[in-house]
């Protein structure tokens, strides 16, 4: 850039490395920086082929920044280049995913597959990838994690760099939890951090897996080193859970107020952190008020089933009981089998007095893993109990004994 | 005949009806424009393209980029609603920017861009010459050059020009178009149709009227090969994405053509005329009429057509030829305009105009030489091969043109064309038998048998039955035209 003020590409390089050191580090301020870069490039070459790269890198810091709007407005100007480049229609798919429009998510990936030549490795992997996703997010969690195992070759293939290739084994690592299989999941997350040492998803998913084991201690270190490299409220908030399990209540407090702290740090974190905040407040009983307010704010942007089922869990407990019942059923309506979200809907019907639904729901979340949060996964089996309690007495002692 | 356009969509271009614009149209059409059920679109990519640029050029009066961005927006426009007129700011907004910049790489390739859309082939390529030499490695110029090449008839240089912009940037989507085209004018229509077809799937589903433009080009081959129902598929995707767009009503009334429902082509035509003012289309109208025995209203329909054409378009002046050449009257006026014509340029379409202006005018030698240059490009057309067959027979070459009437039956089994082949074989096997030859023009003096499409309906009483000049050659294979793997 020095010896060539003029040259766009050398802005779009630098701009791209900003974005990808976002991805590695969390620092939010990297997404600021790779801004300012590719709207520089983009201020000297906006409509040759060459500014594809320029568009589809901002494409990406927009979805880093949860600006889907955008993020599709600058995949879409990339693909109206023409330059034969699919790999945008991977970022359309990404905010069509997090909008909730996953028919169209479906069908922009779909869109990766050239039609005359034989598929690369990277577009290969990145359509497998996200179709995996949207495999679990019908349900089919089986097929999401055959999907994952093929992207990861693919991957492997493509010679990805380690960070990319860390987050296919961690996102398989996610499906294999969604089915249980704890064995599977704990191997692959130790496979990222193989692949990408110090990976901070991968740490913090492995110290929850653990967690959810009883593994305490190992837990509360793998959380301090994710947390170490990026100090995300979530992971924050999950660390204070363990403490709290522990008994270490100064500690547990010390993290809860560090997860305010940063969730509250600037402008962006702010934006990005609305529904970890909304569930972090949820499921502690604080300032529930807030909880709702993020909710819907998250809700504005993002219309996927995860922020449906964060607007459900603030609204009930917030005694809106009715209301949380409607954004669950948004929430689970594309049968996703993911045991949180079951269980939220499970507590939701039970308030609603729905007992054979809560019994249903909060089964299935148990079925699907009887480990699935450190917390709720032995609330639901209190639950069930209690309807099987409630329902025995009704019914009489004879019932009972069927 | 829409087919014959050269709308190469990426590259920029508009097929311009330059100077029409203004111009006195039928009372007819008058009274159609005024209730015209074009949309008047508030937005469109090209609109949102010349917004966006007029915003930024608000803020930096002097930015090139913005000039040129405007530029490329009204070159669309031009063809988003058929109006060559827009060229004219779009030549504005780059003779504004030059003023700054006279030597702007990016400015001067869009003055190609305009060029190219006004039909200035010559100039276009003069131009795109000069910017290659200067950037060698630009895809754009090389799909300029091509278009021009195309144009002119050159079809190797521009089978070149395709595949560099291919090699250097493997699957971009004007390449794809260029590549389409080409395909189709050397025969491989299934070629062309999947090239449009990535073309179209590698697009932003944003960019409707591009999207709108593949889907045209792709029914327009499923019209020359008789899949009509496919065609109509593809013409109502089109409509749906981009509604009252000009080229799918025209493409739509070219299928009912086909169909044999030429009441309602007469309606579509009337309805694209109002929005597209390219004297082809008083053409088609016209033969639609006749075609539904609306008799006054076409030769109204032609004279108007005669009076718009001479000084329009090349398409336009080929239809000029082939009207022209449907009567000995005025078959010399049609064999002046061709020689005219084929001065300037050589395509598929100029050579098949001119042949057939020869062969009205007796001159079955040369017809043949012609349209022996123009089949062997490669394109499978029933016209062509139809018009082929003819000028064999008159030739005595009868099993050559047998062979040409089988072509044009084969290339489009349910077209007028293959309709007219193959009563010119039963005409000449009963002849044959007879132990006569058969003469298109034996029916007193003028015309060819009633039921003969209207294109040919003339023949010389002095028709002479030269000798044979060599048997005509086959078509030429297929080139291949295909994308470089990465």
């Amino acid at each position: 850039m020095a010896r060539a003020p003029g040259d766009a590409t050398a802005y779009t390089g630098l701009g791209a490395a900003y974005f990808q050191r976002a991805r590695e580090t969390g620092d939010v301020n990297d997404y600021q920086l790779a801004e300012q870069s590719l709207a520089k490039s983009l201020d000297l070459d906006s409509t040759e082929f060459s500014s594809e790269a320029a568009y589809e890198s901002m494409a990406e810091v927009c979805m880093g920044e949860h600006r889907f709007a955008d993020a599709l407005t600058y995949a879409h100007k990339a693909l109206s280049l023409g330059s034969g480049e699919l790999s945008p229609f991977a970022i359309v798919g990404d905010a069509y995913a997090d909008m909730g429009e996953y028919s169209k998510a479906e069908d922009a990936y779909g869109r990766l597959t050239p039609r005359d030549t034989s598929l690369s490795p990277r577009a290969a992997y990145a359509r497998d990838s996200r179709l995996a996703y949207l495999r679990f997010i019908a349900g089919n969690t089986a097929a999401a994690i055959k999907l994952m195992h093929t992207a990861v070759t693919e991957g492997i293939e493509a010679q990805l760099p380690s960070e990319n290739l860390a987050w296919l084994y961690y996102e398989l690592g996610e499906f294999e939890t969604q089915a249980g299989d704890t064995a599977a999941a704990d191997a692959d997350y130790i496979a990222a951090l193989n692949t990408h040492p110090g990976d901070y998803r991968a740490l913090a998913a492995l110290a929850r897996l653990r967690a959810n084991h009883g593994r305490y201690a190992e837990a509360i270190v793998l959380y301090q080193r994710a947390i170490s490299v990026v100090p995300m409220p979530m992971f924050i908030a999950e660390l204070g859970d363990v403490y709290a399990k522990t008994g270490n209540k100064t500690d547990a407090d010390k993290q809860y107020a560090l997860v305010e702290y940063i969730g509250m740090l600037g402008h962006i974190n702010q934006v990005l952190h609305n529904r970890d905040l909304a569930v972090f407040y949820a499921d502690h009983d604080t300032k529930l008020g807030e909880a709702l307010v993020l909710a819907k704010k998250e809700l504005e942007v993002r219309q996927d089933v995860y922020t449906w089922d964060a607007l459900a869990w603030a609204l009930y407990k917030n005694g809106k009981v009715a209301e949380a019942a409607k954004a669950s059923e948004q929430a689970t309506h594309f049968g996703t089998r993911d045991a949180l979200l079951l269980f939220h809907a499970g507590m939701i019907a039970e308030a609603l007095g729905e007992r054979q639904k809560a019994h249903d729901e909060l089964s299935e979340a148990l079925q699907i893993n009887p480990h699935f949060h450190l917390s709720y996964a032995g609330a639901a089996e209190q639950h069930l109990e209690l309807l099987q309690a409630k329902a025995e007495s009704e019914e009489g002692p004879n019932s009972h004994a069927r | 005949m829409k087919s014959r356009r050269i709308t190469l969509l990426i590259l920029g271009m508009f097929l311009a009806r330059t100077g029409l614009a203004q111009q006195t149209t039928p009372t007819q059409i008058d009274q159609l424009v005024s209730s015209s059920i074009a949309t008047n679109r508030q937005a469109s990519p090209a609109r949102d393209v010349i917004a966006a640029a007029r915003k930024q050029l608000e803020a930096d009066p002097k930015r090139l980029q913005a000039f040129n961005d405007l530029a490329l927006g009204f070159v669309r426009l031009a063809r988003e609603t058929a109006d060559p007129s827009y060229l004219k700011d779009a030549e504005s907004a780059l003779d504004q920017a030059l003023k700054l910049d006279p030597q702007d790489f990016q400015l001067l390739r869009t003055r190609v861009a305009v060029l190219l859309a006004q039909h200035d082939f010559i100039a276009a390529k003069k131009l795109a010459t000069s910017l290659n030499h200067r950037t060698p490695d630009d895809v754009m110029t090389y799909g300029y050059l091509a278009e021009a090449d195309i144009a002119q008839g050159n079809y190797a240089e521009a089978e070149e020009n395709a595949q560099w912009m291919m090699n250097l940037r493997p699957n971009n989507t004007p390449a794809l178009l260029v590549g389409a085209k080409l395909r189709t004018l050397f025969g491989d229509g299934r070629g062309a149709i999947e090239f449009l077809d990535q073309a179209y799937s590698q697009t932003s589903p944003l960019e409707v009227e591009e999207l709108a433009w593949i889907a045209n080009q792709i029914a327009s081959i499923q019209i020359e090969s008789g899949e009509y129902e496919a065609a109509e598929q593809a013409l109502q995707r089109a409509e749906k994405l981009f509604a009252h767009y000009p080229y799918t009503t025209e493409n739509l009334a070219r299928v009912r053509m086909a169909q044999n429902r030429p009441g309602e082509a007469v309606q579509l035509l009337l309805q694209a005329i109002a929005l597209d003012h390219d004297p082809h289309n008083l053409y088609e109208l016209g033969q639609a009429q006749e075609a539904a025995g609306q008799s006054a209203d076409a030769r109204v329909t032609l004279a108007n057509f005669e009076k718009l054409a001479g000084s329009a378009t090349d398409l336009s002046t080929i239809d000029l030829i082939l009207l022209h050449a449907r009567n000995a009257a005025t078959a010399p006026d049609a064999l002046r305009l061709a020689q005219l014509q084929v001065g300037l340029k050589q395509d598929v379409w100029t050579m098949d105009a001119y042949a057939w202006a020869l062969y009205a005018n007796a001159k079955y030698e040369d017809a043949d030489a012609a349209v022996q240059k123009a089949m062997a490009v490669g394109i499978k057309s029933a016209q062509l091969f139809d018009h082929a067959g003819h000028i064999a027979a008159k030739l005595d070459h009868r099993a050559e043109a047998d062979r040409y009437y089988e072509l044009a039956v084969r290339s489009n089994p349910s077209s007028k064309f293959a309709a007219d082949a193959r009563m010119a074989m039963n005409s000449t096997n009963a002849a044959g038998a007879k132990g006569q030859i058969v003469q298109p023009g034996q029916v007193a003096g003028l015309t060819l048998p009633s039921n003969a499409p209207r294109d040919r309906l003339i023949d010389s009483a002095s028709a002479a039955q030269d000798a044979p000049s060599g048997g005509p050659s086959t078509p030429r294979a297929v080139p291949a035209f295909a994308p470089v793997a990465e």
